[in-house]
């Protein structure tokens, strides 16, 4: 099968940069699929799942905190604002981050709070689906 | 007699005591400056990509004339607003001078200009000078995060998308090498129109999905955020340059003025030796 590059980055660390057969990337209209050598794109992302497949067949997953990705010259590139591998997750941490946002969401605050609390909501429902065995 | 000679001991005591410190203070700048270096570093092309990204989105959206999202649009730039990169800490030099003299720079170009500072140091001044500020961020800290950057561009934003500023510049100390860092003036809000970076190939026609308008409302903030982290990064690296110069010229004048110290001391040995020598030959010839 034909392979693609994928490179995800955040402004801090390159987080992952390998070959693989296909991405299913989680964008603001829904999950779009990317395989090799798919025409020049340009897309936004939301907080979700990003899900790849190494070319030994295994199927892999990472956490995105929104941002777009590039697709160009058969390379993919993610731009995100905050990215984890599924092994790099730390599970505690984004239950107790669950936890807090929806507490949060429940108490009725101020307009950015409630913004803010939903993000989060939002972010640690992406790390644990991602680190989902 | 006797206490002058004691005195002079005690200070080259206390200023080899200041020259420890000092050198130590080299030191951990040295450290620091050495790991906020390869942060700069592993930033920069990140920074790169994503301006020619943007770039092309930009020149893609202009031509086909679509309607951009608010944050993407010109405006008169009549209301700016300056963001200043200062150091939390002193003790660097003329560091936080510099930046708050240019600072003044841009406020006489500007007279109506808001501000938003970074960084104690440049609170403490803008407070001393009683001049008002928009917001400030301090204890940024020694390793700087993403988040960070985040909350500040997020503050800007609704600053911007309120309508209270409709310009954005940034001034912050881009690091070059451990001996020249240069003072910078960015423009990040309007974006206008970015030059697609060196040696930077995009591909003429992208597909953008589900639209231009949405691709661009959702580059532009993580452009602005990671500008700022990168103006954080390069600000911080100058700063423990700029430490590190200032700790190390301490260090040679003091090390100047305990041989200066010592010289006095055995100038002032050799005096009482001499009239010791002198009472003794004239108490012997007394006797004789």
């Amino acid at each position: 099968m034909a392979e693609l590059q994928l490179e995800i980055l955040t402004a801090e660390r390159h987080v992952l940069s390998t070959k693989v057969e296909y991405v299913n990337l989680s964008t603001v209209n829904g999950t779009i699929g990317i395989l090799a050598n798919h025409i020049p794109l340009l897309t936004a992302l939301n907080i979700g799942v990003l899900e790849y497949g190494e070319l030994n067949g295994k199927k892999r997953r990472a956490a995105i905190g929104g941002g777009f990705a590039e697709m160009n010259n058969n390379k993919l590139t993610v731009f995100a604002s905050s990215a984890e591998l599924a092994e790099e997750i730390d599970v505690l941490r984004a239950r107790e981050a669950k936890r807090r946002a929806e507490q949060q969401l429940r108490e009725h605050k101020a307009e950015w709070e409630y913004t803010r609390a939903r993000v989060a909501l939002e972010k640690a429902l992406a790390r644990l689906k991602a680190a989902e065995k | 007699m006797g206490n002058s000679g004691r005195d002079i001991k005690r200070r080259i005591q206390s200023v080899k005591n200041t020259q420890q410190i000092t050198k130590a203070m080299e030191m951990i700048a040295a450290t620091k400056l050495r790991k906020a270096q390869i942060n700069v570093e592993k930033a920069r092309p990140y920074q790169t990509h994503l301006e020619a990204s943007l770039a092309s989105a930009l020149a893609a959206a202009m031509n086909e004339e679509h309607e951009l999202p608010t944050i993407a649009k010109e405006t008169k730039q009549e209301r700016p607003c300056l963001v200043v990169f200062t150091s939390d800490r002193g003790l660097v030099g003329a560091f936080n001078a510099n930046i708050l003299k240019a600072a003044e720079e841009y406020f006489a170009e500007h007279e109506n200009a808001q501000v938003i500072v970074i960084g104690r140091q440049g609170r403490d001044y803008f407070n001393k000078h009683n001049l008002a500020y928009l917001a400030d961020f301090v204890y940024i800290g020694d390793s700087p995060v993403f988040a960070q950057a985040n909350d500040i561009s997020q503050v800007i934003q609704d600053f911007y998308l309120n309508d209270i500023i409709d310009r954005v510049d940034l001034l912050y100390t881009a690091f070059v090498s451990p001996i020249t860092q240069r003072l910078t003036r960015q423009q990040i809000l309007p974006v206008g129109e970015l030059a697609v970076p060196e040696g930077h190939q995009a591909a003429p026609f992208y597909i953008y999905e589900p639209s231009v308008e949405e691709v661009l409302a959702s580059m532009i903030p993580l452009y602005l955020s990671t500008t700022i982290y990168h103006a954080i990064l390069e600000s911080s690296a100058s700063e423990y340059a700029s430490s590190m110069n200032a700790m190390r010229n301490a260090s040679d004048n003091a090390a100047e003025l305990i041989e200066e110290l010592n010289l006095s001391f055995n100038r002032y040995r050799q005096r009482v030796i001499t009239t010791e020598i002198s009472e003794i030959v004239g108490g012997a010839e007394a006797l004789g």
